[in-house]
């Protein structure tokens, strides 16, 4: 509920929004009561007047022009909430983005690598989309259904308080009692059902990623019988939820019969006794009563629902809230505390001691590394050595538990953010493109940038042909939603990012990995005059981009190894044979 | 690609495609590794194929409800039989009220039909339960029946298939997208039967006591489907542009997220903060727009229900006070009114209850193309040929292997990954495969596994009397570049290997594999459990339990895909030390790149597909 309240005072601006959506859904909701309990009150009202003794004269135009502009209130209030509604619902929904977006900047990446297991990300976006329907399907219906028990209540107390006690009674069963047990019931399910879908989804993975090794030895069959298994389990889970609910829809049905029964039982002997005193129709009353009973259930049932959803919207604020309040894992000096960036380009690691918390132990030890400004250094090993450690620690994810890591005499910590991004970039073993324009992948290297400017980097990178080529040119989208670039393109287009960036230091991780040796070659040859001025560091096992090294080291147990020669009989192997680490 | 039909690609799709880069290293032997950067930008042609692939997809949908079974009957039933109490409950009740008020009666002379109606509420509230569980059932039955269905379809595909980007979105499509088909066939489909017949039956017992109110609700009720219908065109259009606009604001959002190190990396974090929150409030104008469309079809359905219920108030009011005189309006009674006026909002509400269904439907309908699209795929290209031989096999004792002009494309129109490759192993005979990344190394190995169907040649176990079998899959043990791990415990990944193996042959193998040698220092030894919530083991530990069960295979024939492939020293001098043991008195085919693999053999040869296809024979030792 904490957290509820911090989501709540997140969107404070929208308040005006959120009460006017809210209040438009009460409207609505007893328009409809009125107009049910008008019509029932007119149509008994009409067939008594017949009966009465003349004199009593009915005005039957003033109840018929109610029921007109009730008809009116309720379609046009209708459209109204629904409109108005989501229109705080997307306002919400914007700022949620925003706030996460920025509570994320400092933690990325590794403080959103924590959680290893599954995706986080996904989870993250998951959570966010549950907490966009929290004002509209888990605010919004109690509230109304509160207001409007309320009102029928005392309006029902006018006429008969006895049935207005027990309406009240019922309806508070059936929107808060009977939520509450089923939600409570569920809540031990719910768990299950948690534990089996993960079950299944495991069993399924190891269907699909181990199907090399089912089907080399005929395991396919014993598997398949494993996933049906645990499908079964999961459907015996969701049973039990579903009973529960189809319970609850029931239950609902019981408790409106009553509240008509108990009408009926306490407002029939008050008739019968000549209650409803002074009123022009008293029988006509009866059946207001009824009618209005009848309707306000509907204030009442969507309750169960959103009771449902509360649990899981909770859940999900709760893991943001978590996620959101993380100490970034390293704090940059404010801007004004910074020191002024170095001229000389000297990169040191003097006796770096990582390791991340979750793994077994220190991933580099005691590490010690200078490179020269201008020079390249490649380093190899196995994978999981360290080596992508070694640039994390380079653009400061992380801090080292040990030792210092200087550029040009000047410690990593005593550097700005933006400092320190422009000094170092980055090219990454996958190519991270913005899914955008390539324009805007360009604009993130140097939003200042004219678009000459880009075009030229482009062409240096290598895409100038194939700029040209395309209709939109830097309009082009690529990423997620558009344009398959293939894998030495979408290099190439990082390249482009970075020379039009011009940092001093330049990362390299794996930049070849995955494509074929000729467009390795193409794509090296692009690259190598561009390294020429740069301090580099350089992450592969490939001989190709080896070859731009002035200096090589082998990472194994944390410590770095100068590497001299190739350890490999290249006698026996064909010339364009990549090496082994 | 044109920009539409890219953004309506699911979530899992999305994410496959853009770890698509990473992932690909994984498929050495694949030059699938598509490098086209145009594909034809036909939206017109999309649109086609998009609707034509939604009426397959909704095909698929109907055919898959025979699994439903009766359940399906039995929740369409129960609503039928609810609607029908609901007339029987709306009569008792305008019967006592016009009772006691017109008549005076009291409540002794009411107390059995009320005692009537409590029942009547009752029996309605069973009719609900039997409704929702029966629904559920249906809907239950049918994502057994099709998750079963893509499990086996996944198996039969086989590995080439499954692997990389791909197995992303096939463990969405087996698990989330079946679980996506429950509302359609628990709410959506049996709702719409009720839709049509619960109001008609309502209409059809208005009609004998009042046919002037009966034909008021029979204008009005197609009315609502009718201007559904019209509103709801340019709504179902305007909400698909709103999915879109959704998927691409939600797609904005999550890419920004994962690129924040990117973004980070060049200093742009509020230049990109800035434009999240633009494009969420972008999304919000566009969507309002839309919404405001949409809406107006539950306002029409609103208004219908509304005005229905005050013109009937009105003409039994007008009627009772005499002051209507048209068609059976002088023999309106206060239990007809009451009666009609109780019906009148009922008629309409499956009507609305299907209206908040019908999204269902798009869910299902979004699932069914990715569910349909993968079982429907041809199986006949990937039956491997080992499956389709006969199961006899030579006596014990070594076999050789006899490769005949085996071909293997990927993709028509591209170049040939294995063009006519022949190659012969004599039994006991230790060849290692050596050629370039991609020069179709692992897609040999693989295509002998069965893993990959061959487009053409022949594969062949050759007995020691030269003596030959079709090439089955128990002549062959194996390894992997990447070995998997199951969810189970340690011996039971062993035992994968020969499930009838006892527990000492099962050490035995794990002694041979050096797996003993680490297993001593977990915490239940070889009971361990291992997998996706169990104990993580290192890469060159895990390589060494699926050497275990290799060697607990005991098969004639070893094919090792780069098995010492990204270990440190330690586990490769381990993976070394063991495959002495496993090649000893077997034939054996590796391919590696590694000198220390190479050196055990007796022959090498090389494979390579970037210069004209040479003769695999070539020697190089």
């Amino acid at each position: 509920m904490k957290d509820l309240g911090f989501f709540l005072s997140l969107w404070r601006q929208r308040r005006g929004t959120m009460v006017l959506g809210a209040f438009l859904a009460l409207i609505t909701l007893l328009a409809m009561i009125a107009l049910l309990g008008l019509s029932g009150w007119f149509i008994a009202a009409c067939a008594l007047s017949v009966l009465a003794p003349s004199g009593q004269i009915f005005n039957f135009l003033l109840p018929s022009a109610g029921i007109r502009a009730l008809a009116v209130v309720r379609t046009l209030g209708r459209y109204g909430e629904r409109v108005i509604s989501h229109d705080a619902t997307l306002r919400i929904l914007a700022d949620l983005r925003g706030w996460f977006f920025r509570q994320a900047i400092p933690l990325a990446p590794a403080g959103l690598l924590v959680h290893r297991k599954g995706d986080l990300l996904a989870r993250i976006t998951a959570d966010i989309d549950a907490l966009d329907h929290l004002y509209l399907q888990i605010l919004v219906p109690p509230v109304i259904a509160v207001l409007a028990v309320t009102g029928a209540t005392l309006f029902l107390w006018l006429f008969l308080p006895a049935v207005a006690l027990s309406t009240l009674a019922l309806l508070a069963v059936a929107g808060v009692l009977l939520p509450y047990l089923i939600q409570r019931a569920a809540h031990v399910n719910a768990r299950a059902l948690t534990v089996r879908a993960a079950t299944l989804r495991i069993d399924l993975l190891d269907l699909i990623e181990g199907l090399a090794t089912l089907r080399a030895y005929d395991g396919g069959g014993a598997q398949i019988a494993r996933i049906q298994k645990a499908s079964d389990a999961l459907i015996r889970a969701q049973t039990r939820l579903a009973r529960l609910s189809a319970t609850g829809e029931a239950v609902m049905v019981l408790l409106l019969g009553a509240a008509v029964v108990a009408a009926l039982t306490l407002g029939i002997p008050f008739l019968q006794a000549g209650g409803f005193d002074g009123a022009s129709f008293p029988g006509a009353r009866l059946a207001l009563i009824v009618f209005c009973v009848i309707a306000v259930f509907e204030a009442v049932a969507p309750l169960p629902n959103a009771f449902q959803s509360l649990g899981q919207t909770l859940e999900a604020a709760k893991r943001l809230r978590q996620i959101a309040a993380q100490t970034p894992p390293v704090i940059f000096p404010a801007p004004n505390q910074s020191a002024a960036p170095p001229g000389d380009m000297t990169i040191s690691f003097q006796a770096v001691t990582f390791g991340y918390e979750t793994a077994r132990g220190p991933v580099l030890k005691d590490l010690s590394l200078t490179v020269e400004p201008g020079r390249t250094v490649a380093i190899r090993g196995a994978s999981g050595a360290g080596k992508s450690s070694l640039l994390a620690l380079l653009q400061r994810h992380h801090d080292p538990q040990e030792g210092t890591i200087e550029i040009g005499g000047l410690p990593l910590n005593h550097l700005g953010e933006e400092d320190l991004a422009a000094l170092v970039g980055i090219m990454d073993q996958s190519p991270q493109l913005l899914s955008g324009s390539i324009k805007e992948n360009m604009a993130l290297a140097r939003p200042e940038a004219s678009e000459a400017e880009m075009i030229a980097a482009l062409a240096q990178a290598g895409l100038g042909d194939l700029i040209e080529q395309l209709g939109d040119g830097l309009e082009s989208w690529v990423g997620d939603h558009g344009l398959r670039l293939s894998g030495g393109e979408a290099r190439r287009l990082t390249i482009a990012r970075l020379i039009l960036q011009d940092p001093p230091i330049w990362l390299l991780d794996e930049p070849t990995e995955g494509l074929d040796l000729a467009t390795e070659a193409k794509l090296l040859e692009t690259l190598a005059p561009l390294l020429a001025r740069k301090t580099v560091f350089l992450i592969s096992h490939r001989p190709g981009p080896l070859g731009l090294a002035d200096q090589s080291y082998h990472l194994e147990e944390g410590q770095l190894f100068p590497v001299t020669a190739s350890p490999l009989p290249t006698e026996y192997l064909p010339q364009d044979y990549p090496l082994q680490d | 690609m044109s920009e539409e039909r890219a953004d309506q690609k699911t979530q899992a799709e999305r994410q496959a495609t853009n770890s698509a880069a990473v992932r690909r290293q994984d498929i050495d032997a694949a030059p699938a590794v598509a490098t086209a950067s145009e594909e034809p930008s036909a939206s017109a042609a999309d649109k086609a194929t998009d609707k034509a692939a939604a009426k397959i997809a909704a095909r698929w949908l109907t055919a898959q409800s025979a699994s439903a079974g009766h359940a399906l009957v039995a929740a369409m039933g129960a609503g039928v039989v609810g609607g029908l109490l609901v007339i029987g409950q709306s009569a008792l009740l305008a019967w006592i009220l016009s009772q006691t008020i017109l008549a005076g009666a009291a409540l002794s002379q009411v107390a059995w039909p009320l005692a009537g109606l409590a029942l009547l509420y009752l029996a309605r509230a069973i009719t609900a339960y039997i409704q929702g569980v029966a629904g559920f059932t249906a809907g239950a039955r049918v994502r057994q029946a099709v998750r079963l269905a893509v499990a086996r379809q996944i198996h039969d595909l086989g590995p080439a298939h499954s692997q990389g980007q791909r197995a992303g979105a096939l463990l969405t499509t087996a698990q989330d997208q079946s679980e996506a088909l429950e509302g359609y066939y628990a709410r959506y489909l049996p709702q719409k039967t009720l839709a049509v017949f619960v109001p008609l039956a309502m209409v059809a017992a208005v009609f004998p006591v009042d046919w002037l109110a009966g034909t008021i609700f029979l204008i009005t009720l197609p009315l609502v489907p009718l201007f559904m219908a019209v509103v709801g065109m340019g709504a179902a259009a305007a909400s698909r542009r709103q999915a879109v606009a959704l998927a691409r604001m939600s797609g904005f959002f999550l890419d920004r997220l994962r690129n924040l190190a990117t973004i980070k990396s060049f200093g742009q974090t509020e230049r990109e903060l800035a434009a999240v929150i633009r494009v969420s409030h972008d999304y919000r104008d566009k969507a309002l727009g839309v919404l405001r469309l949409a809406f107006l079809s539950s306002a029409v359905l609103e208004f219908f229900a509304v005005i229905s219920i005050a013109m009937v108030a009105l003409y039994i009011g007008m009627s009772l006070l005499d002051l209507f005189h048209l068609g059976p309006a002088e023999d309106v009674t206060l239990f007809i009114g009451l009666f009609v006026l109780m019906l009148a909002p009922e008629i309409f509400l499956p009507l609305r209850k299907l209206a908040v269904y019908y999204h269902e439907r798009a869910t299902a309908l979004a699932a069914a193309e990715q569910l349909e699209g993968l079982l429907a795929q041809q199986l006949s290209d990937h039956i491997p040929p080992a499956n389709k031989a006969e199961t006899s096999r030579p006596d014990r004792g070594p076999l050789g292997l006899e490769i005949r002009s085996l071909s293997k494309t990927f993709e028509a129109g591209t170049r040939p990954v294995l063009n006519k490759v022949t190659l012969t192993i004599a039994p006991g005979e230790k060849v290692a495969l050596v050629g370039p990344s991609g020069s179709g190394k692992s897609t040999l190995i693989a295509t002998l596994m069965g893993f990959a169907a061959a487009d053409g040649g022949e594969m062949l176990a050759m007995g020691p009397a030269g003596q030959e079998v079709a090439l089955q899959v128990t002549h062959l043990a194996w390894l992997g570049q990447r070995p998997h791990l199951f969810h189970g415990s340690l011996a039971d990944n062993i035992r994968l290997g020969r499930p009838s193996a006892t527990d000492q042959e099962v050490l035995a193998a794990a002694d041979a594999a050096e797996v003993l040698s680490f297993a001593e220092d977990l915490p239940d030894g070889m009971d361990t459990p291992l997998g996706e919530d169990g104990h993580g083991l290192s890469g060159g530990e895990a390589q060494r339990v699926a050497l275990a069960r290799a060697f607990l295979r005991d098969a004639p024939i070893v094919l090792l895909d780069e098995p010492t492939a990204r270990l440190d020293k330690k586990n490769e001098a381990a993976i070394l030390a063991a495959l002495d043991r496993l090649m000893e008195g077997r034939t054996v085919l590796v391919a590696t790149h590694s000198p220390a693999v190479i050196s055990r053999m007796d022959r090498v040869v090389l494979l390579s597909n970037l210069s004209e296809p040479r003769p695999v024979e070539e020697r190089l030792s």
